[in-house]
């Protein structure tokens, strides 16, 4: 019988520090000359530039999302935080003259709490499905099908449920959230799967926080890099008829660590301007550490149809400093 | 065995399965010629403006306009350059030079530009703060306001004094439209020799200041200086500067939540930071004049830059004096005796009441601290 996993597919990285340092330097004149207006088209050229210098398997990946669908998204979410602060404040305002400031003070915070954490998780899944839909990958687009409200229950269930357990729910919350978003993207009739589960993890994540904590942080990278081994090693990608592959990462918490504190000493003795040569680095290097085993024949992927989705989680999560790309 | 017309290889997608087909691939004629590198069979031309071209990281990569999903990728930049290079004569300079050049050129222009805008700051947020009501401004200084007044000496008479000597001043002097012709002027407890204009029209000599200056002719000309600053907008252009200044930072580093446009506690800062040389030397002009109005004697502004100057080792030579916000005190003393009046003149303040100013605000129970 053919050994599967004998074909090895690889994630590889061509940009170089150098390049992309252009980039973002014309990205910093222009926005500065626009006054942030410009930050849209900045933010797409530096997607294009990271997508374009990204490849699986010898074909790069392709970015298409436009600077008008973004900076629409944030018209919008200015329009959406202007009217419920004031709506907000005026129920404050009106609960304050009846129950009192306490009260009011009360449901202003609680409003504000609830809309936190709420808006966050909606952010980073609203995020990644328009980053998805916006990319191609041998002219075939990504897509992720809407999980948002599976997504944020889950997260605010595991969130809660973690805290009273005193952070031993810590690992089914992850895994259930990873899986969330892993299950439900595809590459057009590729889809991904993850088979793993959080009691697998559950004494790798009390061994880590506990260690960490004695630490200083030092074992976090060791801690990053088992959870980091263990996804990749459940996370599959293929279907039926093509063929499946499943993934691989050889990363070790060593090499997190170095990797960490060069960047780390590195930003502050460039005083950030080292900032694009870390990011393209950081990619090579998380790149070659990444592949997927299997045979699929690519060649017989076809499109899927996608699902519409707009830019505007993907303004939230830029609002909220996510750190997303 | 490359043929020269079709010198790069590529694949070519046509979005509807992810299968690649190989290709040979030339420019000719402004156009994408492509054929297949199996059997050299040609497949057709792009027009160069029928597509979009994207080009980094060692690829190239051409999309029909028309139809984005189809596209061809070539594992090479050399395209981009030619296409660019035909495209006019910046992209053929461009297409020539090193990314180190590149990046050296790039970093030029920031920083001219950054240069750029730090002096356009100074001349942009005048003109703009010329603009600003009055009445803004004093809204805007309220709280810090009130938290000096609240703070200052208290000696019986001392407010009155000081009322006479800022109304004096202001006789006769020509206000913009909407400023009170009242100044307030309060003494507050701190020890280090210093005044400062807010903005609003309150003027604040410390009380560090009192005590070292050696007649009341200093502390009016003190006094002409800074509120000059606060007639010619000097101190509503610093608050104006410094909301630009903070506004293109947060931009440069990305921070926009931070972008804090009118901060509190960002004015205490502006309040006490140093006003440029123009603006300086502009508030000397108008505090001459000021004084020769009131006939009250330069002699004082003229000692008290002369002390300055014993004091501070820094006598500021032509270099240094490029790099100071400050002129250099010695033309400062030059420009105050030039046409200095002798005759016709008046003490600032009656020599009892200056006593009384000396005196009166040294002990720390002069100043009164309200709690809410």
């Amino acid at each position: 019988m053919e050994n599967n996993s004998a074909v090895t597919h690889r994630f590889t990285f061509h940009g170089r520090g150098a390049e992309f340092a252009l980039i973002v330097l014309k990205n910093i004149i222009l926005t500065i000359l626009t006054l942030g207006v410009y930050l849209f088209w900045a933010k797409v050229n530096s997607r294009r530039y990271l997508w374009q210098a990204s490849s699986f398997a010898g074909a790069r990946f392709v970015y298409h999302g436009t600077p008008m669908e973004l900076f629409k998204a944030r018209m919008i979410l200015f329009a959406v935080i202007l009217v419920s602060s004031l709506g907000v404040f005026a129920l404050s305002s009106a609960l304050g003259s009846t129950v009192g400031p306490v009260a009011a003070a009360a449901v202003f915070y609680l409003v504000f709490f609830f809309a936190f954490f709420v808006i966050v998780p909606f952010a980073v899944v609203s995020g990644l499905r328009y980053r998805f839909s916006r990319t191609t990958w041998r002219g075939i687009r990504l897509g992720m099908k809407d999980c948002q409200k599976e997504y944020v229950l889950t997260w605010l269930k595991g969130y809660f449920l973690t805290i009273i357990t005193l952070g031993i729910y810590a690992s089914w919350w992850h895994d259930a959230t990873y899986s969330i978003l892993v299950n439900n993207t595809r590459v057009g009739t590729l889809k991904l799967r993850y088979t793993g589960k959080g009691a697998d993890l559950m004494w790798t994540y009390i061994r880590g926080f506990l260690l960490s904590l004695v630490t200083f942080g030092i074992y976090s990278a060791w801690f990053a890099a088992q959870v980091i081994r263990y996804r990749a090693e459940h996370t599959y990608l293929g279907n039926a008829t093509d063929g499946h592959a499943r993934a691989e990462a050889t990363v070790t918490g060593g090499e997190i660590f170095v990797q960490f504190l060069l960047q780390y000493l590195l930003l502050i003795f460039t005083l950030g301007l080292a900032l694009p040569w870390i990011v393209t680095n950081t990619l090579t290097w998380s790149m070659e550490r990444l592949r997927l085993n299997g045979r699929i024949n690519f060649d017989a992927v076809a499109q899927k149809a996608t699902e519409k989705t707009g830019a505007f989680g993907d303004g939230i999560g830029d609002a909220l400093d996510l750190g997303l790309v | 065995m490359n043929n020269p017309r079709f010198p790069w290889r590529g694949t070519l997608t046509d979005g509807k399965s992810a299968g690649l087909r190989t290709v040979e691939v030339g420019l000719e004629d402004d156009a994408i010629h492509m054929r297949d590198a199996s059997t050299h069979a040609h497949l057709g031309a792009w027009l160069l403006e029928s597509v979009d071209i994207e080009s980094g990281a060692g690829a190239t990569i051409l999309r029909l306009k028309v139809d984005p999903a189809v596209q061809l990728t070539i594992e090479s930049g050399e395209l981009a350059q030619r296409i660019a290079a035909r495209r006019s004569v910046f992209g053929q300079l461009f297409s020539h030079t090193s990314i180190a050049t590149k990046l050296f050129l790039l970093l030029l222009v920031t920083i001219g530009g950054l240069l750029a805008i730090w002096f356009s700051a100074h001349r942009f947020s005048q003109q703009i703060a010329h603009h600003v009501p009055f009445e803004w401004e004093q809204k805007l200084a309220e709280p810090l306001v009130k938290s000096y007044v609240d703070r200052r000496c208290i000696e019986p008479g001392i407010d009155e004094m000081l009322k006479k000597l800022s109304d004096r001043l202001l006789a006769g002097v020509p206000l913009p439209d909407g400023m009170p012709r009242e100044f307030r002027v309060i003494v507050v407890n701190e020890t280090a020799p210093n005044a400062f204009a807010f903005p609003g029209g309150m003027i604040a000599f410390t009380r560090g200041f009192i005590a070292e200056a050696k007649s009341a002719e200093e502390v009016a000309g003190v006094l002409a200086h800074e509120m000059q600053h606060v007639i010619q907008r000097h101190v509503m252009a610093s608050v104006v500067r410094g909301a630009m200044l903070t506004v293109v930072w947060s931009v440069l580093i990305g921070d926009y939540a931070g972008m804090i446009l009118i901060d509190p506690s960002l004015l205490y800062t502006l309040v006490t930071a140093k006003f440029s040389r123009d603006q300086e030397a502009e508030a000397d002009r108008g505090a001459l004049a000021m004084l020769d109005a009131a006939r009250i004697s330069r002699a004082g502004k003229r000692d008290f830059f002369a002390r300055l100057m014993a004091k501070d080792i820094r006598d500021l030579g032509r270099w240094t004096e490029m790099l100071s916000t400050h002129p250099a005190d010695a033309k400062r003393i030059a420009m105050i005796e030039s046409g200095m009046p002798t005759e016709g003149l008046e003490p600032a303040l009656e020599p009892v009441d200056w006593l009384s100013l000396r005196v009166s605000c040294q002990k720390a129970s002069s100043y009164e601290r309200k709690t809410q």
